[in-house]
């Protein structure tokens, strides 16, 4: 279940890239909340019982029109660092994202990132700048 | 057993073993240089500095990785001091955290952030030239397992840089920050890594005036190696050969992409050939502790200083968002037992350490950091004053160096080989 997704005005992403992924995460049965002050649909798993959200998160986003790129990555720890861990990129252009790749990438974000749990489509490289 | 206070050699092992956690009474917003991962091979963490009486010690210092949650030590704010605390036996050790410098925010002529061009670590300025190493673009990727450099492109990095860029930073880190040394590294660039470095290595011994090393996967066959002779007319003053793991078995495995494209042997090669060609100590060899068997490790400090080189030792970080991620960080008496051996290694072999003016690499255990592991008798007494002599001879040497000074060398070419291009 997903919590927290909303739009602004005249910067809704393309159907393309972020349907299929709303329709994941509603299915899931994980929850997973939103951080609206990030680029994108940017979003982490809440476990069952907890007050705070994990530190792994997946961020999708259109770097160029029809381009749908979701980057799994943590966080800093530190308040006053801005950087960023990738661990991999998931990369569709000019259609849909996967839903399989979706899936996998989605237990992926739930295993905490180990890497048994790897997704073989995850790219180790990409050649756009990720917003923040 | 109770654990012992450490001494500060001791605590630079440990700290590098275990992590460090932040108390909330820490600013280190305004205190201390911004994490960086900037050249993200095993450092990704805060820059401290531990006082101690033969010498300080500069170390990196993982924060971010999720083994230091379990960490014994906790970094705390007195006042305006900062004190590592050991939560086992409530020991208190004053260290400093340096403070960042002024230029790491201003931007170069041509509106580059400076510190998105290089960055401190330790004491030296160290810039990765491109951050595409090519390992990571292969498929399957064939990156060396414990790194995360691939993973910076555009997330965190400027890509390419640029020679005007790089000697404005180096000149502002010479002028403000005190830096000797500046240095360069590259990942794979199939096969052009030293070409690529060569432009740089010219212009800050001519436009600023510092001690130059360089580091770049080295060429695959001997013929290729008049590049390591012509990079010392354009002034390079060190060159390092990062093999990681002395045993084949080891390197193969964590390092694909050296093992397919050059081998292991060609570190050695290189390693050898311009070590006989240059000062006592004027290469090192890098390696990596606490992944391959120890025995492995002493090995390869034998083997380093046996050439004549310097082993530089990284104790292993299972760097945040690396495939070595999830390994175990290795254990401090392993560590201890390796600093020891590489500090009697370089002793026996008369590798002059710590004679390089104010270098400091905060991402290793320098040879001379591991001082504090031995008995301090009369042997010990007499390697420090032949050091100490060697420190003073060297003096109009390093003074002649750091002053900006016209190279012999060409960018257009080396005597006997293929003509070169610059890149940038």
């Amino acid at each position: 279940m997903l919590e927290g997704w909303r739009t602004t005005p005249g910067d809704e992403p393309s159907p393309l890239v972020m349907e299929p992924w709303i329709h994941a995460l509603n299915d899931s049965e994980g929850y997973f909340i939103v951080d609206t002050s990030k680029a994108g649909l940017d979003f982490a798993e809440r476990k069952p019982g907890s007050e705070t959200v994990e530190r792994c998160r997946i961020k999708v986003f259109e770097p160029d029109p029809g381009v749908g790129l979701a980057m799994a990555y943590k966080d800093s720890r530190l308040t006053h660092s801005l950087d960023r861990f990738a661990y991999g990129f998931l990369v569709a252009r000019r259609r849909p994202f996967d839903p399989s790749d979706i899936s996998s990438m989605l237990a992926y974000l739930r295993a905490g990132f180990h890497p048994e749990r790897r997704p073989e489509s995850l790219k180790r490289a990409l050649p756009y700048t990720v917003p923040r | 057993m109770a654990v012992p206070r450490r001494n500060p050699g001791e605590l630079e092992i440990e700290l590098f073993c275990l992590g460090l956690r932040l108390a909330e009474s820490c600013s280190l917003e305004s205190d201390a240089r911004p994490v960086s991962r900037t050249r993200a091979g095993l450092g990704s963490g805060l820059e401290l500095v531990i006082p101690g009486e033969l010498k300080d010690l500069w170390l990196n210092v993982p924060v971010e990785e999720d083994f230091v949650a379990r960490s014994p030590f906790r970094l705390e704010r007195r006042g305006a001091d900062y004190e590592v605390v050991d939560e086992r036996n409530r020991e208190a050790y004053p260290v400093r955290v340096p403070s960042e410098p002024g230029w790491y925010q201003a931007k170069t002529s041509r509106g580059t952030k400076m510190k998105e061009v290089g960055v401190l670590q330790g004491t030296y300025l160290g810039i990765y030239v491109s951050n595409s190493c090519m390992y990571w673009y292969k498929e399957p990727a064939k990156n060396c397992k414990f790194c995360t450099t691939g993973f910076n492109v555009g997330v965190n990095e400027v890509a390419l840089k640029d020679v005007a860029d790089v000697v404005e930073v180096a000149r502002r880190a010479k002028e403000e920050s005190g830096v000797t040394f500046v240095h360069f590294n590259t990942g794979d660039q199939n096969g052009r890594g030293l070409k690529q470095i060569a432009p740089y290595v010219k212009a800050v011994k001519e436009q600023v005036g510092a001690l130059v090393g360089v580091q770049a996967v080295p060429p695959g066959t001997n013929e290729e190696l008049w590049q390591y002779d012509w990079l010392r007319d354009l002034g390079a003053d060190h060159f390092s050969f990062c093999y990681e793991f002395h045993h084949p078995k080891w390197f193969a495995e964590l390092c694909p992409g050296k093992e397919e494209t050059v081998g292991q042997g060609a570190f050695f090669r290189a390693m050898e050939y311009c070590q006989a060609r240059m000062p006592k100590g004027a290469c090192s060899g890098e390696i990596i502790a606490g992944v391959e068997p120890i025995e492995s490790t002493l090995e390869a400090i034998d083997y380093i200083t046996g050439v004549g080189a310097f082993p530089t030792v990284c104790i292993f970080r299972p760097v945040i968002g690396s495939d070595m991620e999830h390994y175990p960080s290795p254990a401090f008496d392993d560590m201890v037992r390796v600093m020891r051996h590489m500090y009697r290694a370089c002793m026996r072999a008369n590798i002059p350490i710590g004679v390089a003016p104010n270098i400091e690499v905060s991402l290793i255990v320098n040879p001379d950091d591991a001082q504090y592991l031995v008995p301090r008798d009369l042997g010990f007494r007499a390697g420090r004053l032949r050091l100490r002599m060697l420190k003073w001879l060297a003096q109009r040497h390093f003074r002649r160096e750091l002053m900006p000074h016209p190279i012999k060398g060409s960018l257009d070419g080396y005597p006997g080989a293929k003509p070169v291009t610059a890149h940038a």
